[in-house]
C-alpha cells in the first residue's frame, strides 16, 4: 500500500480575513512514522492541524488523504480516516473511561450507537494498548491530566484511523507522563502502523522520539527533516535561538545566558564534578583554566575542595560550595 | 467474559432496575393523582370508572374522566417534555444552567398572551372573560404558541448564522429580558380584569387541557419526545465539544439546529397549554444525571422523561392537596419542591461534575 497517508499540495493556511499564515506548504505523513510539529506560539501549528483534519478550510491548495482530496469526503468518512486529540477541555461529567474510549466507535456504530461484539473487542484492545485497562470504570473527570490524555489517545485508537493528529498532547503533563504519552504514540506508529502527527513545545523530547520533525516559523517559513539532520544543519538553531537562549549542538539541550558573577577554576572528575559545573553555570560562575580565578575548586567522588584567598576548605555538598562562593561575591563592594 | 464486559453489564442491570422502579412509582403517583381531589371518591369507585364500568354517583364519572384524568395526562406529558427539552439545551450549550426559560421561549409565549390581553383591552368586541376561564381559552393557547415560535425562529435564524453556541445562549437571554420588559409595559396599559387573567395564566396549571385540546397537545409533545430518542447518539458526541463531535462524523451545525427546534417546540407547546412552568426544565436533567450517575443520553433521555413525569405528578398532587382546593399555582409548587430537591441531590454528590 502507498505509505503516504496524507499529503498536501501548495497548501495555504490561515483565516480568510487576514493574510495567510503559511503558504505553499507541501508535506507528507507516512504510516509507521511519528512526526513532531514544532514552532513558537502563533506560528500556526494548530491552524495547520485543523486544516489538515478538515475542521477549517484551506485558503488555497489541497490536502489529500490516501490520494483523495479531503474536501471530497463526508464528515462520516473523514471520521474513519483521521482521529484527533485536541486541546479542547472536555466537560462530559459522569462518563466512565470505557464510555469515553467507546466514543471512538461512533463513526462505525448504528443509529443508537450500540456497540457490537467487534466494537467491544476494539475498545478493550485500545484500553490495553494505552495501558489504562485498569481505569475502565473510573469516572473521566476524576482522572489526572496524564490519564485523561491517555484516554483521549485510546479513543483515537478505537477510531481505527490510519492517521492520528494530536494538538499539544504533552502540554500540562509532568515529565514522566510526557514520556509515557510519547512512548504510547511511538508504539501506535511503529507497532500499529499509524501515521502520527503531534504538535509540541518539548524540543528535547521531540528530538528523541520523532521520526520526522516539521519546524514552523512565524514568517511563513517551514523546514522538515530527520531530527538529527535538522540539528547538524543548524536549522534548529535558526528557529529556536533567542537573545538569552541558544540550542547547544553538543548536548542537544538549551543553554541560557546568565550574568557572570565571578570566575572559578574547576578540576576533578566523576559525577560530583559534572553536576558542580552545572551548578556553577546556573549560578553565573564562569569556569576558566587561567590564574585570575576568584577560587580554585577540586571535586571528586569523595569531596569538594575549595581554595580561596589562601584558605583551603573541604565541603560536603554543592550547597556549601555555592554559599562559600556567594559570601565572597557579596562581600566585594559594588560601588 | 472479560472483567470490563462484566462491569458494563452490571451497570446496565442497575439502570434497568432503576427504570423499572421509577416506572412503577410514576404509575402509582399517576393513580394517586386521580384518586385524590377536592371531592372525595372511594378508590374502588375510581377504578370502576376508569375501567368503564361506571360506579357511585353519576357526577363522579365526569370528575374522574373529564377533570382528573386529562389533568394527570397533561402533567405526565408536560413533565417529560420540559425535562427532555432542558436536557437537550444543557447538552447543546454545554451549560448546566441552560433551560427552557433561558432561550426566551417561555417569555415569547408570555409576550403572545400579553399582546392578546392588550388587544382585548383596546379592541371592542373581544373579551377574554367570555366563555370559559382565561387559560383554557383557545385564543390564549394560539397567542402563547405564536409568541414562543416567534422567539424560537429568531433563535434558529441566529443559530444558523453564528456557529458559537454561547453567542446564541447570550442572545437568547437578552431576548428574554427585552420580551419581559415589553410584557411589563403591556400589563401597565391593560384592563384590570384581563390583567388578573394574565397573572392567573402566568402561575401555570395542568388543569386547563381538556380532551379536545389534548388532540393537539398530545401529538406535539409525543412527536418531540420521539425526536429526542433519535438524537441520543449525536447528543452523546456533542458532550465532547464541537470539534471532537465533528471528528466523530457528526454534522454539528445540523444537530444544533434540530436540538434547538425540538426543545423549542416542546417548551412552546407546554407553555401555551399550561402556562410558563418554572424550574422543571432546568432541574429534571440534573436529577436524572445524579440518579443514574452517568451523562450517557441513552440512559438520560428515558431517565429525564421518568424523573420529569414523577416530579410533575408530585407537584400536581401537592397543588391539589385537600384544603387548597386546587387553588395552588403549579409554578410556585415546582419551585418550592424542586429547588430544595436539586440542592440536596447536588450537595449529596459533591463530587458531582459540571454536566
Amino acid at each position: 500500500m502507498d505509505p503516504n497517508v496524507l499529503y498536501t499540495k501548495a497548501l495555504s493556511i490561515g483565516y480568510p480575513t487576514k493574510d495567510s499564515l503559511h503558504s505553499g506548504i507541501s508535506l507528507k505523513l507516512k504510516s509507521g512514522e511519528i512526526t513532531c510539529l514544532l514552532g513558537p506560539n502563533g506560528s500556526g501549528k494548530s491552524t495547520l492541524i485543523r486544516t489538515m483534519a478538515g475542521f477549517q478550510k484551506a485558503l488555497s491548495g489541497e490536502v489529500f488523504i490516501r490520494n483523495n482530496p479531503v474536501t471530497a469526503f463526508t464528515a462520516g468518512e473523514i471520521a474513519k480516516k483521521i482521529s484527533v486529540v485536541l486541546t479542547d477541555e472536555v466537560f462530559t461529567g459522569n462518563m466512565t473511561v470505557f464510555d469515553m474510549v467507546a466514543f471512538g466507535r461512533s463513526p462505525y456504530t448504528g443509529f443508537m450507537g450500540k456497540l457490537g461484539k467487534q466494537d467491544w473487542q476494539i475498545v478493550e484492545q485500545s484500553l490495553h494498548d494505552t495501558g489504562i485497562a485498569h481505569l475502565h470504570s473510573r469516572m473521566f473527570p476524576e482522572l489526572s491530566d496524564g490519564e485523561k490524555q491517555k484516554v483521549m489517545i485510546a479513543k483515537s485508537l478505537a477510531q481505527k484511523t490510519p492517521l492520528i493528529m494530536l494538538d499539544e498532547p504533552t502540554a500540562y503533563l509532568d515529565f514522566p507522563s510526557k514520556v509515557e504519552v510519547l512512548q504510547l504514540l511511538r508504539n501506535a506508529a511503529w507497532n500499529l502502523g499509524k501515521a502520527v502527527l503531534l504538535s509540541t513545545h518539548d524540543l528535547g523530547l521531540a528530538l528523541r522520539f520523532a521520526d520526522n520533525i516539521w519546524l514552523m516559523g512565524r514568517e511563513n517559513n517551514m523546514e522538515t527533516g530527520l531530527p538529527e539532520d535538522l540539528v547538524v544543519s543548524g536549522k534548529i538553531n535558526k528557529f529556536f535561538d533567542r537573545r538569552n537562549t541558544t540550542f547547544d549542538l553538543e548536548s542537544g539541550d538549551f543553554e541560557f545566558t546568565t550574568k557572570i558573577k565571578g570566575k572559578v577554576r574547576l578540576a576533578g572528575e566523576g559525577l560530583k564534578m559534572k553536576w558542580l559545573s552545572k551548578a556553577m553555570a546556573r549560578k553565573g560562575f564562569q569556569v576558566i583554566q587561567t590564574d585570575d580565578a576568584m577560587a580554585s575548586i577540586f571535586a571528586d567522588d569523595e569531596k569538594y575542595e575549595v581554595e580561596m584567598d589562601g584558605d583551603k576548605q573541604v565541603l560536603k555538598n554543592i550547597c556549601g560550595v555555592l554559599k562559600l562562593l556567594d559570601s565572597k561575591t557579596l562581600k566585594t563592594p559594588t560601588k | 467474559m472479560t472483567e470490563i464486559a462484566a462491569t458494563y453489564q452490571s451497570h446496565q442491570r442497575k439502570y434497568i432496575a432503576r427504570f423499572l422502579i421509577m416506572g412503577l412509582a410514576a404509575a402509582l403517583i399517576f393513580i394517586v393523582n386521580i384518586v385524590f381531589g377536592s371531592v372525595h371518591i372511594p378508590v374502588s369507585d375510581v377504578f370502576q370508572i376508569l375501567l368503564g364500568q361506571g360506579g357511585g354517583k353519576a357526577s363522579w364519572e365526569g370528575i374522574i374522566l373529564n377533570t382528573r384524568l386529562p389533568q394527570a395526562v397533561t402533567a405526565t406529558l408536560a413533565g417529560a417534555a420540559l425535562g427532555v427539552s432542558g436536557l437537550m439545551m444543557q447538552t447543546l450549550f454545554r451549560n448546566p444552567l441552560a433551560g427552557p426559560s433561558v432561550l426566551g421561549i417561555s417569555s415569547g409565549a408570555s409576550l403572545g398572551v400579553a399582546l392578546l390581553m392588550m388587544a382585548a383591552t383596546t379592541i371592542p368586541g373581544i373579551s377574554l372573560l367570555e366563555g370559559s376561564a382565561f387559560g383554557g381559552n383557545l385564543s390564549v393557547v394560539m397567542a402563547a404558541f405564536a409568541g414562543a415560535l416567534l422567539v424560537l425562529f429568531i433563535i434558529v435564524a441566529l443559530a444558523s448564522r453564528y456557529r458559537n453556541n454561547i453567542t446564541i445562549l447570550i442572545i437568547g437571554i437578552m431576548i428574554a429580558y427585552v420580551v419581559t420588559a415589553i410584557v411589563g409595559i403591556l400589563q401597565f396599559y391593560s384592563m384590570k380584569e384581563n390583567l388578573q387573567s394574565f397573572v392567573f395564566w402566568g402561575l401555570g396549571s395542568f388543569a386547563n387541557v381538556s380532551w379536545n385540546e389534548h388532540l393537539v397537545f398530545m401529538p406535539i409533545t409525543f412527536m418531540g419526545l420521539c425526536c429526542s430518542i433519535l438524537m441520543i447518539k449525536p447528543m452523546n458526541a456533542m458532550l465532547l465539544g464541537d470539534n471532537y463531535a465533528r471528528n466523530l462524523g457528526i454534522n454539528t451545525k445540523k444537530v444544533s439546529l434540530i436540538l434547538i427546534l425540538v426543545s423549542g417546540f416542546l417548551v412552546a407547546a407546554v407553555t401555551a397549554y399550561c402556562g410558563p412552568i418554572a424550574f422543571l426544565g432546568i432541574a429534571v436533567p440534573h436529577l436524572s444525571r445524579n440518579l443514574f450517575r452517568t451523562s450517557d443520553h441513552l440512559v438520560n433521555i428515558p431517565g429525564t422523561m421518568l424523573s420529569g413525569i414523577l416530579l410533575a405528578l408530585l407537584c400536581n398532587l401537592i397543588a391539589r392537596l385537600p384544603g387548597f382546593d386546587g387553588a395552588l399555582p403549579i409554578n410556585a409548587i415546582t419551585s418550592i419542591i424542586g429547588a430544595p430537591v436539586v440542592i440536596w441531590v447536588i450537595i449529596r454528590h459533591n463530587h458531582y461534575q459540571k454536566m
